[in-house]
């Protein structure tokens, strides 16, 4: 008889419960790692304690034997693990080149909802560079940290504990993670310094008759990758006479403009100026995976000079109802010949 | 393949799809398919890539024997240190740290040298680390085992520490992210992926003993086979190094056209006349100098109307190689001769220090008749 067995029971104890906790955790990572949903409007943080949880039962499950140090094991033991290591290297290979077909996936899948669901226009992919999403970041990290861990447990017949380990104090202590994880992520959201997204690599081209126009697009990221970024996304255009937003009927063009376009005065705006997502959208570029982002306002005024200041402001919270709020606001000015004054 | 013992298991069927085959197909489709539209294009590169591929497999199927000389320790470890230099060094090309734009073919040297010592590293270690299950002894799975174990454990640190710092550390570090996940970054991470065991294993273990291993299928020698894989893999590493010698010696080819004579009283000239022109340096290894204008006279002076300008010189197109302009001029003599110059210094990327001057000139006088060109 396996001297395990004589143990104390602990959760996950039979190889089934144990293959259901890592298919499961296969699968959350994989939600994780992917582009859907495209969002988790703030509630990342559960998924990924969630995803704590089921990786603490599976340690647990395995006694911590991957991260076990050498000398406390026995032969077989540092052999089972050392497999596990070799082939959870190998799959971890599978894994990863899994992820990015998944987010391959998943984006153009995103996308054609997207396309689906807007009328006539609709916001494309992001304008910002955001490299690796705080989701996918987790992703990734969850498959190197817990993957040789998730091979034993999938392989193992028995339950396997180190040699003189009571899972009863250090076992408590390992569930402490998960306070200590919310607690760090509360933090991070509420008092790390405010960055900015990497320079974006796409942008939209349009034109408007009389007129030189370019988009410009940034963001502020708000807890490192495990917060929101708020996204700025505006189309500008300018005349010589003034700078105005283009393609947002929601901020009419100036008389010169549509001078220069020669409609009738009487025009509906939405005719002359329609709404084209892809140049000037508001929120269309933010992420809001581990904190909400409420209050989101656009709003682009031209003063006396021709001069346009284009502003957006939005509250970032960790937790609905304004647990750790931020404000974010980020600023365009741009005169009338298209010289930029300002720029986050 | 070199065994010690003669394994009970070595009659099982080997399996097709390994882990190592899924990863390998799936990377190799992605980059095939971001590649495609680029090998359509050129031919070279297409046939180039396939005798890449024929050597990786011929090269698979010669016997792993190490030699006295890669079998020393103190060799492997440098052969180990070299390749970690060579991913150090692809990671901080300046075509990912955001020094100069992003050239796929800038570090074209320091691939070809990657490849050429991870298959010495093959070589080294008898390939012990990817062989399958069946063909290794006890020994052996064990040394491989701890290799990966530890594999494992710098793979983590290495990619997820970068990863991880530079996605949330600053603007900066992301931008660096972002621009070497497509390049240099992505060959050290499959380099990590694909070769860390063998590399831990190459550090640690020590000399390998020729005498304790044997040939599972007897000792049927691979004399011809290991010559072929060998001659493949000189062609390999030849072809790019006499193509860039190439750019240096081969003849110019030049191809002109010139359009009929226009009418041009619309722009104020008694006629015009568009030229095109295309230079090309090289072969496979190569540049091309295009050049189409527009010029107009009205037997006072030659002008042009477009084709002539700083712009017209930067359209030059290049595989493997980098052009820069060295001269991009249009004067108007007291004659009202126009003459225009366009002259482009070519180097391939492989061999920087070699360099060929390309120039592409037109002249024609105010009545219209072409003195020059290209």
């Amino acid at each position: 008889m396996n001297r395990l067995t004589l143990r104390r029971k602990t959760q996950l104890e039979s190889r089934r419960a144990r293959r259901i906790a890592v298919l499961v955790t296969l699968v959350v990572t994989a939600l994780l790692g992917s582009s859907v949903p495209p969002s988790f409007h703030g509630l990342g943080i559960l998924v990924v304690l969630c995803l704590v949880v089921l990786d603490l039962l599976l340690v647990r499950a395995t006694g911590g034997l991957a991260f076990t140090r050498r000398r406390t094991l026995d032969e077989r033991e540092s052999a089972l693990r050392d497999h596990a290591y070799r082939r959870g290297f190998r799959l971890l290979g599978v894994a990863l080149a899994l992820e990015v077909l998944i987010v391959i996936a998943t984006d153009y899948l995103s996308f054609a909802l997207s396309t689906l669901s807007q009328n006539g226009s609709f916001s494309g992919s992001s304008e910002l560079n955001n490299v690796i999403t705080g989701r996918g970041l987790t992703a990734i990290l969850e498959l190197l940290v817990m993957l040789p861990t998730l091979m034993i447990a999938w392989s193992d017949p028995d339950h396997v504990e180190p040699r003189g380990r009571e899972p009863g104090r250090r076992a408590a202590l390992l569930w402490l993670a998960v306070p200590a994880l919310a607690a760090a992520w509360l933090l991070a959201v509420s008092t790390v310094p405010e960055q900015a997204t990497a320079a974006s690599t796409n942008s939209s081209s349009f034109g408007l008759e009389g007129a030189t126009c370019a988009q410009f697009s940034a963001g502020r990221v708000v807890g490192s990758q495990f917060g929101a970024t708020v996204g700025l996304r505006v189309g500008v255009c300018w005349n010589g006479a003034t700078a105005f937003v283009a393609d947002d009927p929601s901020i009419p063009l100036p008389p010169s403009a549509l001078a220069a376009m020669g409609v009738p005065a009487n025009t509906p705006a939405n005719f002359i100026n329609p709404a084209e997502l892809s140049v000037t959208a508001c929120g269309a570029d933010n992420l809001d995976d581990f904190a909400t982002v409420s209050g989101m306002t656009c709003r682009g005024v031209t003063d006396a000079a021709g001069t346009l200041n284009y502003t957006v402001r939005a509250h970032v919270s960790a937790w609905p109802g304004g647990i750790g709020q931020r404000d974010v606001s980020m600023t365009v000015v741009i005169d009338r010949n298209g010289r930029v004054l300002a720029r986050p | 393949m070199m065994i010690a013992d003669p394994p009970i298991r070595q009659r099982r069927l080997r399996p097709v799809f390994t882990p190592t085959r899924i990863t390998l197909s799936i990377f190799l489709g992605l980059l095939c398919l971001t590649f495609v539209p680029l090998l359509a294009r050129d031919i070279f590169l297409f046939g180039y890539l396939v005798l890449v591929l024929m050597t990786c497999v011929m090269l698979r199927m010669t016997r792993r024997v190490p030699g006295s000389w890669l079998g020393r320790r103190s060799v492997r470890r440098a052969l180990v240190a070299l390749i970690a230099a060579t991913c150090v060094a692809l990671m901080a090309s300046p075509s990912y740290t955001g020094v100069r734009a992003p050239a796929p073919s800038d570090d074209l040297a320091l691939f070809l040298l990657l490849i050429v010592l991870n298959v010495s590293l093959g070589t080294a270690t008898q390939r012990v680390a990817t062989a399958p299950d069946t063909t290794v002894d006890e020994r052996q799975e064990a040394m491989r085992n701890r290799a990966h174990r530890i594999a494992y454990t710098i793979f983590a640190l290495v990619v997820g520490g970068t990863v991880v710092v530079a996605d949330v550390a600053s603007q900066q570090t992301r931008s660096w992210l972002g621009s070497t996940v497509g390049g240099g970054g992505l060959i050290m991470f499959l380099e990590l992926l694909f070769v860390l065991p063998a590399r831990v294993m190459a550090f640690l273990e020590p000399g390998y003993q020729a005498v304790d291993v044997r040939e599972p299928d007897g000792d049927r020698p691979h004399g011809g086979r290991t010559r072929t894989a060998m001659a493949l893999l000189a062609l390999t590493v030849a072809i790019p190094v006499v193509l860039s010698l190439a750019v240096a010696v081969l003849p110019l080819s030049t191809s002109t056209t010139l359009a009929a004579t226009t009418d041009g009283s619309g722009s104020g000239a008694t006629a015009c006349r568009e030229f095109y022109a295309s230079r090309n340096v090289g072969l496979g290894i190569q540049a091309t100098l295009p050049f189409h204008a527009r010029v107009c006279w009205n037997g006072k002076r030659a002008f042009e109307t477009f084709g002539m300008n700083s712009t017209d010189c930067e359209q030059s197109s290049s595989a493997l190689t980098t052009t820069t302009t060295t001269q991009c001029a249009r004067t108007t003599a007291a004659d009202g001769t126009l003459a225009f110059t366009y002259r482009t210094d070519v180097a391939p990327s492989l061999m920087p220090f070699v360099h060929r001057e390309v120039t592409l000139r037109l002249v024609i006088d105010r009545n219209g008749t072409v003195e020059q060109f290209p």
